[in-house]
């Protein structure tokens, strides 16, 4: 995904440009909706929530600005967050058989594509934890997991995960910060 | 707790981020992020700091009727003609045992149904009155083409079942029909007009009601029973 050109297109978004919105959507729809589908697991609901969050996307479009981050990390925070709440409403627990364990996903195929996005410092500092910590942590914005879940998933006791996400964090959190 | 510690409100944020709070503590954060300026400049680093992991997924190409939906939602659809659909929609206005409403002139402003008079935002100067068949109203639409805005109000509340929705269509002699949205069940809503669906409108002659899936005709096209038509009338 080119990061420059979906900028580009959220900020004629703001002026009521409705061929950049169209853009938007064919650039950033399938990643979104790849994203919004491994946390709801339904196709019903994740179209759903595909939908909610362009409409959101839309009308939120003059809130954004390159001070809160990428266009990327905007648009993604937005549909997860609408996934989690999709969740939520539904309050149906995930069926432990869909989880896939996520792949690496900073270094696979489409490692150079993401690069862009801060992925390469991200990766340098997923690096830094402790094997368990990245996996819960990955495990959970991936899959949109409780920390119930994944301790289920691992078989580990909940206060065991809930430990290595918060201290894997604090990790981040000091690799992260420029 | 105390949610002016810089350190717990990060720590808050970047389990909101990752999606680990959740119940009651993530609505107690989710107000909080609404009262403190800072809270949200902390979810927006946590988001930038982890949305290199969701662009690494394989994409998933979504069905074409979400594009179409969410068009609907926002501008009350766009025009995808197909000629088969125009001679559909006619077969339809003379065979299907439709309800025809009956035209209603009506003088502008028109006020055919609140008891208190609300103010008038749009400056109709297209309008249609929609009557059920006992010549009961149940819309009223009006047009303001030069602010490129419609506006649609429910004269009583209309609740199709849960599986079906009103959606109003543009009909023109020498176009298909264009949707102009779902329908309200009741009260009022704008929608902001295409240019295509401006120009369409200020030629059109009629608008008409389809029973359609709830959330609106997958198609772009009407889909279902015309169960209503109304004369659009220059204001």
């Amino acid at each position: 995904m080119d990061f420059d050109r979906l900028h580009e297109r959220l900020a004629r978004c703001r002026l009521g440009d409705r061929q950049a919105f169209e853009d938007l959507y064919e650039m950033a729809g399938p990643q979104l909706f790849a994203l919004v589908l491994r946390i709801v697991k339904r196709r019903d609901w994740a179209e759903e929530v595909l939908q909610e969050s362009f409409i959101q996307i839309w009308h939120r479009a003059g809130d954004y600005h390159a001070g809160r981050g990428s266009a990327w990390a905007w648009m993604s925070g937005i549909a997860r967050f609408r996934a989690i709440d999709c969740l939520r409403r539904q309050r149906e627990s995930v069926a432990l058989d869909d989880i896939e364990e996520p792949v690496d996903l900073l270094r696979g195929p489409l490692q150079e594509a993401v690069r862009g996005d801060g992925a390469a410092h991200l990766a340098e500092c997923l690096d830094e934890l402790s094997k368990d910590q990245r996996r819960t942590i990955v495990l959970a914005f991936i899959e949109g997991l409780t920390h119930g879940e994944v301790a289920r998933h691992l078989q580990t006791p909940i206060g065991t995960v809930k430990s290595w996400v918060r201290r894997g964090l604090a990790a981040l959190r000091r690799c992260m910060q420029p | 707790m105390n949610y002016r510690n810089p350190e717990l409100l990060d720590r808050l944020a970047a389990e909101y981020v990752v999606g680990t709070l959740r119940g009651r503590a993530r609505q107690r954060f989710e107000r909080l992020l609404t009262e403190v300026p800072e809270c949200q400049e902390r979810v927006d680093t946590w988001q930038a700091h982890l949305a290199a992991l969701p662009a690494g997924l394989e994409p998933v190409q979504p069905p074409p009727r979400v594009w179409r939906n969410i068009q609907d939602r926002l501008w009350g659809g766009l025009p995808q003609p197909g000629r088969t659909a125009l001679r559909i929609w006619r077969s339809w206005a003379v065979a299907a045992s439709v309800a025809v409403a009956v035209m209603v002139v009506v003088q502008w402003p028109i006020d055919v149904t609140d008891p208190v008079p609300e103010r008038v935002e749009v400056a109709a100067d297209r309008i249609a009155l929609i009557h059920d068949e006992d010549g009961e109203p149940m819309w009223v639409v009006q047009a303001n083409l030069e602010r490129q805005l419609v506006a649609i109000r429910a004269a009583r509340t209309v609740t199709p079942d849960d599986d079906h929705a009103h959606e109003l269509w543009v009909i023109a002699d020498d176009h298909d029909p264009v949707s102009l949205g779902v329908l309200p069940e009741e009260g009022r809503l704008e929608r902001p007009l295409t240019a295509e669906l401006q120009a369409l409108m200020a030629r059109a002659q009629a608008l008409a009601v389809s029973v359609e899936p709830a959330g609106g005709s997958p198609t772009g096209l009407p889909t279902g029973p015309v169960i209503l038509e109304a004369r659009l009338i220059t204001g």
